[in-house]
Parts: C-alpha cells; sequence; structure tokens
C-alpha cells in the first residue's frame, strides 16, 4: 500500500511540478553533453591545446553542478513545505517516519530516475549540436553520428546521483526531526527575520559594498604582473564577491521591506502592504535566490566578457603579426618560382619584394621590455630594412 | 455496570512563550473519559479547547500534568513508539478533513488497515461493511476532489473508526459543512458512538454540534469553567441548556444559528 502510495504521489507529482522535472531533466542534458564534449576523442584530436579545452569544460560542468545543488535543495524544500500537511497526516494515521521518508524518498528517486534517462537521451542530441559547433570552428568535416560515450554517462551519473542522494538524504533527516504539530501548522508560519534592526541591515549593507572593493583590488593584485599570475589571487577575488553578492541582496531586502513597513503611510499607500509582506513572509529564501541568480548573471557577463576580450586579443595578433595576405621569406633571393605560382593560382594586385640586413645586436630590444614585442627578438642579429621598402610596405597597408 | 475510565486528564498546564512572556493555554484541567462516552469540549476561540485536544491526540505535547490513554500515559511515550500508539489507540476527524488527494475513499480508508497489518482479505470486508452502515458504498471508488464535503467528512469518520480505536478525536467536524451535511454526520457520529460503541472528544464551538454529546466541558482561558451532562433528556432540552450556560460564558450567544 506504502509503495502505491508513493507511485501515486511521484504521478501526481510529476505533473505538479512539470516545471521541477523539466528544469532538472534540462540540467541533466547539459551536464551530459558537456560531459561528452569533455571526454570526446573527436575533440581532443583537433588540437594539442584541446586538453585545456576539455579543462574549461570540466570548469563549466562544476559550475553546472553548483546550480543543481541549489536547484534540487531549493525544490526539495519547497516540496516538503508544499506537502508538510500531507506528512502531517501519515503521521497522525500512525505511519511510522521511517516510512515516510522512505516514501519521500521512493518517489523522488523515481522522478530522479526518469529526468536522468530522458535527459540523456536529450543530452545526445544537445552534445551533437555543441560539437558540430565545435567542429566547424576548426573547419573540420563533421558527420552527426549519435555516440553515446558510458563515460560520459558515468560521470553525469555520478553528479547528479550523488547530488540527489545528498539532498534527499537531507530532506529525510528533516522529515524525521520535524514534529507534527509543525507539520501540520507548517503553512501558518513566516520565515522569521534574523537581523531586526535597520542599523544592522545597513552595516551589512556597508560590508558587502566594501567586500566589493577589496575583491577588486585583490584581483587587480593578480593583474599588475602577468609573469607572476597564478590566479590564487583571482580565486580570493571571486569568493570575496560571492560573499558580498549574498550580503548586498540580504541587507538590501531587508532594508527596503523594513523602510515601507516601518512608516504606516509609506506601508498603507496603494498596494505596498500586501506586496511586501508577502515578500517578509519569506525573505531568507528570496534574498538567497536573488542573491545566487545575481552571482549567476555576474559569472555569465565576466565570462563573456573575458571570452570576447581573449577573442579580440588572438585577432589584434594575427593582424600585428601576419598583416599581408601572403609573406615569404627566403634565403635564397630568386623568388620567380614562388612569383610565377602565385601569379597562376591567385589573385594578388600588389606584390613587393624587398630585403632585409642583418646587422650586430644593438639595444634595440630594450625599448620593447614590457610591450607584446617584448622576446622577439632573434638571438644573435637585429634585421633591418631600407627606409623606402619600409615606406612602400605602409603603404600597401594603407597606413 | 462499571464503566472502563478510557481517558484521564490529570491537571495537564500547556505554556507558550518564554519566561517575561507567558501564555497559559491551558491552566490546570483534570477530567475523565468513560469507554463509549460521547464527550464535547466547548469554549471561545483562544478557550484552549484546540490546545487540549492537540495534546490529547498527542500532536503537541504538554507543559505538565500527566494524560493517560488505556492506561497508558502519552506525555511519557518515547518517539519511537509514538506512531504505533497513534496507529492503534487513535481515531482522527479534522475540520478539513485531512484525506489523502492520490488515493480514493476507499483507499484513504484501507490504508489505516494496511498500516495495522490486517490481513488482505480481511480489509475489503471491513471497509464495506462500515462504509454501508456509514452510507458510503456509492463513492468508494471515487477520489476525495470528486465528491462533496460531507461526503468527505463521512470518509474521514469511517477512516477514523474502521481500526476500532480506544478513542475518535475530532475537531471541529462540522466547521467546515453546510447545516445540513452538518446534521447528517452528527447524527452518524451519534450512531457510531450508540450503535458502534465507539468512544468520541469532539471539540466544538457550535452549540447544535454540542447538543448531540452526552457531556459537555466548558473551557473558558484555559480552565474548565462548567461541565453539563444530557442525561436522559431530550436533545432540543439539552440545546437550550448549552445555551444558557454559552450565555454566561459570555458572548458565543452571537453563534447561535
Amino acid at each position: 500500500m506504502l509503495g502505491k502510495l508513493s507511485f501515486r504521489n511521484a504521478k501526481r507529482q510529476a505533473k505538479d511540478y512539470v516545471i521541477y522535472f523539466i528544469t532538472i531533466l534540462l540540467v541533466v542534458a547539459l551536464l551530459f553533453s558537456f560531459n561528452s564534449i569533455a571526454v570526446s576523442e573527436d575533440i581532443a584530436e583537433l588540437s594539442n591545446s584541446m586538453t585545456n579545452f576539455s579543462k574549461a569544460i570540466i570548469g563549466i560542468n562544476l559550475v553546472i553542478v553548483f546550480v543543481m545543488v541549489w536547484l534540487i535543495n531549493y525544490t526539495m524544500k519547497f516540496m516538503l513545505e508544499k506537502r508538510s500537511k500531507e506528512f502531517g497526516t501519515y503521521q497522525i494515521l500512525g505511519i511510522e517516519k521511517k516510512d515516510i521518508a522512505n516514501m519521500f524518498t521512493i518517489e523522488n528517486l523515481m522522478i530522479g530516475l526518469i529526468a536522468f534517462v530522458v535527459g540523456t537521451f536529450l543530452g545526445i542530441f544537445i552534445y551533437q549540436v555543441f560539437s558540430s559547433i565545435i567542429m566547424n570552428i576548426f573547419a573540420q568535416p563533421y558527420q552527426i553520428v549519435i555516440a553515446f560515450d558510458w563515460k560520459a554517462v558515468g560521470i553525469t551519473a555520478g553528479c547528479f546521483f550523488g547530488i540527489f542522494l545528498l539532498v534527499l538524504l537531507n530532506s529525510r533527516r528533516k522529515i524525521k526531526k520535524t514534529k507534527v504539530y509543525d507539520l501540520l501548522y507548517a503553512d501558518k508560519q513566516n520565515e522569521n527575520n534574523q537581523i531586526k534592526s535597520m542599523k544592522g541591515n545597513v552595516f551589512l549593507w556597508m560590508v558587502s559594498i566594501l567586500l566589493f572593493f577589496t575583491g577588486l583590488w585583490t584581483l587587480s593584485l593578480d593583474f599588475l604582473n602577468a609573469q607572476t599570475m597564478n590566479g590564487k589571487k583571482t580565486i580570493f577575488a571571486v569568493v570575496q564577491w560571492i560573499v558580498a553578492i549574498y550580503l548586498f541582496y540580504g541587507s538590501v531586502s531587508r532594508f527596503i521591506v523594513k523602510y515601507y513597513l516601518e512608516n504606516k503611510r509609506r506601508k498603507y499607500k496603494k498596494n505596498h502592504l500586501f506586496l511586501f509582506r508577502n515578500l517578509t513572509s519569506k525573505i531568507n529564501t528570496m534574498s538567497v535566490t536573488l542573491g545566487t541568480i545575481a552571482m549567476l548573471f555576474a559569472f555569465i557577463m565576466i565570462g563573456g566578457n573575458v571570452a570576447l576580450m581573449m577573442n579580440g586579443l588572438l585577432n589584434n595578433e594575427i593582424e600585428m603579426g601576419y598583416p599581408f595576405e601572403i609573406m615569404i621569406g627566403s634565403v635564397d633571393p630568386d623568388f620567380s618560382k614562388y612569383k610565377e605560382f602565385m601569379e597562376k593560382n591567385t589573385t594578388v594586385t600588389d606584390m613587393y619584394e624587398y630585403r632585409l640586413y642583418n646587422i650586430p645586436k644593438t639595444e634595440i630590444d630594450k625599448a620593447f621590455e614590457g610591450t607584446m614585442f617584448e622576446g622577439r627578438g632573434y638571438e644573435e642579429f637585429d634585421y633591418v630594412l631600407g627606409l623606402t621598402d619600409y615606406n612602400r610596405l605602409r603603404e600597401m597597408l594603407r597606413i | 455496570m462499571i464503566l472502563k475510565k478510557i481517558l484521564k486528564v490529570e491537571q495537564i498546564q500547556k505554556y507558550y512563550g518564554n519566561k517575561d512572556n507567558l501564555a497559559k493555554a491551558i491552566d490546570d484541567i483534570s477530567f475523565d473519559v468513560e469507554e463509549g462516552e460521547f464527550i464535547g469540549i466547548m469554549g471561545a476561540s483562544g478557550s484552549g479547547k484546540t490546545t487540549l485536544l492537540n495534546c490529547i491526540s498527542t500532536i503537541d505535547t504538554v507543559s505538565s500534568g500527566h494524560i493517560y490513554l488505556n492506561n497508558q500515559d502519552i506525555t511519557e511515550i518515547k518517539e519511537e513508539e509514538i506512531a504505533k500508539f497513534r496507529r492503534e489507540n487513535l481515531g482522527f476527524i479534522f475540520q478539513d478533513f485531512n484525506l489523502l488527494d492520490t488515493l480514493t475513499i476507499e483507499e484513504n480508508i484501507a490504508l489505516i488497515l494496511t498500516i495495522n497489518q490486517v490481513p488482505e482479505k480481511e480489509i475489503d470486508e471491513r471497509i464495506l461493511e462500515m462504509a454501508q452502515k456509514l452510507g458510503i458504498t456509492e463513492i468508494l471508488n471515487k477520489y476525495p476532489y470528486q465528491v462533496s464535503g460531507g461526503q468527505k467528512q463521512r470518509c474521514a469518520s469511517c477512516r477514523a473508526i474502521v481500526n476500532h480505536p480506544k478513542i475518535i478525536l475530532a475537531d471541529e467536524p462540522t466547521g467546515s459543512l453546510d447545516s445540513k451535511s452538518a446534521r447528517q454526520l452528527l447524527e452518524m457520529l451519534e450512531d457510531m458512538n450508540q450503535n458502534m460503541k465507539a468512544t468520541i472528544l469532539m471539540v466544538t464551538h457550535d452549540p447544535l454540534s454540542a447538543s448531540y454529546c452526552q457531556k459537555i466541558l466548558f473551557l473558558k482561558d484555559g480552565r474548565i469553567f462548567n461541565k453539563i451532562e444530557k442525561g436522559e433528556r431530550e436533545r432540543k432540552e439539552f440545546y437550550h441548556e448549552i445555551l444558557d450556560v454559552l450565555a454566561l460564558l459570555g458572548g458565543e450567544t452571537k453563534d447561535v444559528r
């Protein structure tokens, strides 16, 4: 009977919590597709630096896992609260707490398992999309193959069920701990607001702002010298920002609510009362939710900007290093064969031939110290070219 | 015939709050319930009647005093034994039914038998028998959301009695019902009490509901204010006595229909 009950509950839940289900499903799908990329041999063969790429994907996985922990915990808590009366009824009927916890576990495992299976299949297709994009970037021919990598499945399953079971264990503990009275009357309770005074909120707010700036300062220390940069300070800065974001949202939301509820004229204006009272009843969860979303947005924006910056940097470097379409260097002064080939096969409009002379090493490379040209000189000589050649080349580049 | 005392409440108290701000929800209440009694607890809101019921039903705990049910002290029952105690001794009827939405009416009733490990063969028989007595055979295969409030409460009552608990605790059972359904339910409770020997403790603020009881305790500010018995009188007569006590109690007469 209890098994039947939990099966029905799971079925009803799947209907009630469609959003929860779809979210888990998408998270699993994303996690699986990223894992597939990380372990894919096709992609690893693309380039030597692909191991770094795989490492970056693992980093992204960590972020997804973090979001997953928060998401699953949040929804399970939400479900527990929503169903507290039901659990209270079970207890009143004389069902052992252990059995109630088991029932909840079975239900959630069923939902989790279905989400995992469907999510994995969805992930296969998402992986195809991602890998075709990557292959495209490297201009590789690509065929769609329904590849199913057990290693990726293993990693995904490990992450997903690891988190799922941890959260579930926590929920079980809660079910066993909560008194039946609290379960039956749970919907009548509000979350309590820990910091009651305005001053406390303002103080926390100032601390959060301070942390933003100390974070910035720590980060700048890391970027002062590119040679000694090891990322430790960057991580420290990120930690400071995370704390700052949560503190900021916690204090500001409490401050705003307090500000409106303390003054009766503000409180009773329009529908302020209804709005702010609804906010206060769930203020702890709400500020954490806001903080988490803000943090993710911050990461997305920082990540996006860094990606754009790196892209610009690399493109720039290509432009600087190789400004012409075709450059041929040779110790043999006879270029006629090359010229002939180019005239046959390409549509070159302008061509110029010049000589480089080597002279004994000068102090010139000292002038490049600290710029991106540092260390680009040749070992024994410095190379020079004639001024006419130089001007002609500039003309070709229209500068 | 000497009747067995099924419930003994001894000088219980229930406080809320801390030292500086103490609220006494129950202030030294003692009474007994005998086997087969239909006893009502009345009082204004805030008089402590629901708290009292919660303490007896192991939903809440007392601050001091003892409650004996079938000679077992429920104030000292261990956490691991409480589920067993509840399923063997208590039947509940709530104001808002507390039926499980995922189960049909029949399954709702069957659940209590399965958790008491009644053999499968017997379950069906017992449900049918009880459903016939309570007039809910037609709706057994429906889900709670498909039936009316009155029918839900009948189902809840059936669930409360089907395992023959030592005592049935009812918290405002007519509170969510219209007057016709309320009357039907009360007649049913009366029938359960008289013909099926169920002991019922009912909390209510409605004088009409209370008039179906044999004995009524009136609470005021956490204390027993008065106690009346129906005896051999007609229900109508008893109803008027209740109204008189309520008038004395102050303020409740406005609830009279």
